[in-house]
């Protein structure tokens, strides 16, 4: 079984923000993408996920629509709008350039051992 | 809004969670904690569809597990108030809140010396100044930072209100007090209540009072010690409760100095007098009888 690690501190929006780039999903799938994503390496309270789901929708980042789910149930979908897909870009790309500069800096001390 | 049936067991634990989402999403103004709750009731229900019904207690707190505490799944937001003075310490070593806050203070001097006076902008301007430096030091213990030297400009504000603060919490009841005893017919009756001359008899009752002041705040203290704190933060931040308890014996102290200076002179003069009259009283009475 892996280890298992806390979420980054501000990175569970980025993760929501990217599943939803796939296309329309609703809450409870989004959890269950990202399980399956971080193959159980990154530890996230589902619950989580619908709060920051709310937030991302009242900056305009995401928007949503009630429809009927595969379970025939009546669920939120969530999609992407042109701000939220603007704001992944410009997240992922500093996420990016983080985890460089990190590596960059543990690089050395890895290697020295 | 939930398609499974549950075991009362899990009833009753599905509604406290739900009180739960209820207290930890209150007074977050960036999500609406009914739709929240809806979401998760829906995750609830997506999770044990298919599970044999009633649902046991069991089976869904293994669901309430993987969702987590409800109380971790928001950081704390800031308040609506703070915000706008965030964005003006932003950055490390930002000076902008601190320069503010003096700038205010300076401003009510220049007004109070000045030939318009503005009225009533000098007391506000120092309650602005005041509050941005509360805000100001609270955002850097916030952000990890040091005052430093921004004290400069972030201490007098604070100075200014604390200092007359201190001044009436220590002095409690002593200007009053002081301001009733400066009148003569009050005079007249404390020397004669306690039958001493008026330049004891009204220093011994303004200790007397003090004393005892000391002694109450102290004990008050002692059981506030973070109110106190938190009231004149960043200088109390020493205040212990050994340190209310020493003011509350300086308190005792004085009041048993002002209770014997009132009370010992006329004590001390009573039993001399006594002392004086007594041979008279043994010869008089044979004087009388001689005389019979």
């Amino acid at each position: 079984m892996p280890e298992r690690s806390d979420l980054p501190q501000g990175t569970l929006d980025l993760l929501i923000l990217q599943v939803v780039a796939a296309g329309p999903i609703h809450g409870y799938a989004i959890a269950q993408r990202l399980q399956l994503i971080s193959r159980d390496v990154v530890q996230v309270p589902q619950g989580s996920l619908y709060p920051a789901l709310h937030r991302l929708e009242n900056r305009g980042l995401l928007t949503a629509d009630w429809k009927m789910s595969d379970t025939g149930r009546e669920s939120k979908f969530y999609r992407l709008t042109p701000k939220g897909r603007k704001q992944l870009k410009a997240e992922a790309a500093s996420w990016l350039r983080l985890t460089e500069a990190i590596e960059l800096i543990l690089k050395p001390s890895g290697e020295s051992r | 809004m939930m398609t499974v049936t549950l075991s009362p067991d899990a009833q009753g634990h599905l509604d406290r969670y739900l009180k739960q989402i209820q207290a930890a999403l209150a007074g977050q103004s960036s999500v609406d904690a009914g739709e929240v709750e809806r979401d998760v009731l829906g995750h609830i229900d997506a999770e044990l569809v298919g599970e044999p019904e009633p649902v046991s207690a069991h089976r869904l707190l293994s669901v309430l597990d993987r969702l987590g505490e409800p109380r971790e799944w928001v950081a704390q937001e800031q308040p609506s108030w703070q915000r706008p003075f965030s964005a003006l310490q932003a950055r490390p070593g930002d000076w902008r809140l601190a320069g503010i806050s003096f700038g205010a203070l300076v401003l009510t001097f220049l007004l109070f010396m000045g030939p318009i006076m503005l009225w009533p902008l000098p007391p506000l301007l120092v309650v602005v100044s005041f509050v941005v430096s509360r805000i100001t030091i609270a955002l850097l213990a916030e952000h990890g930072e040091s005052v430093g030297t921004r004290g400069w400009l972030i201490y007098p504000p604070l100075i200014v209100v604390y200092g007359p603060m201190l001044i009436v919490l220590i002095a409690g009841p002593a200007f009053p007090i002081i301001n009733l005893l400066s009148e003569e017919p009050s005079q007249t009756w404390l020397s004669s209540t306690v039958g001493l001359n008026k330049w004891i008899a009204l220093p011994s009752a303004v200790i007397l009072v003090v004393g005892c002041w000391w002694v109450l705040l102290g004990i008050v203290a002692a059981q506030a010690t973070g109110m106190i704190r938190s009231l004149f933060r960043p200088f109390a931040t020493w205040f212990e409760r050994r340190h209310a308890m020493r003011l509350a014996l300086t308190g005792m102290i004085l009041a048993v100095i002002a209770i014997a200076a009132l009370t010992i002179p006329r004590v001390v003069a009573t039993t001399v007098s006594a002392q004086a009259l007594l041979p008279a009283r043994a010869v008089d009475p044979a004087g009388v009888c001689r005389c019979r």
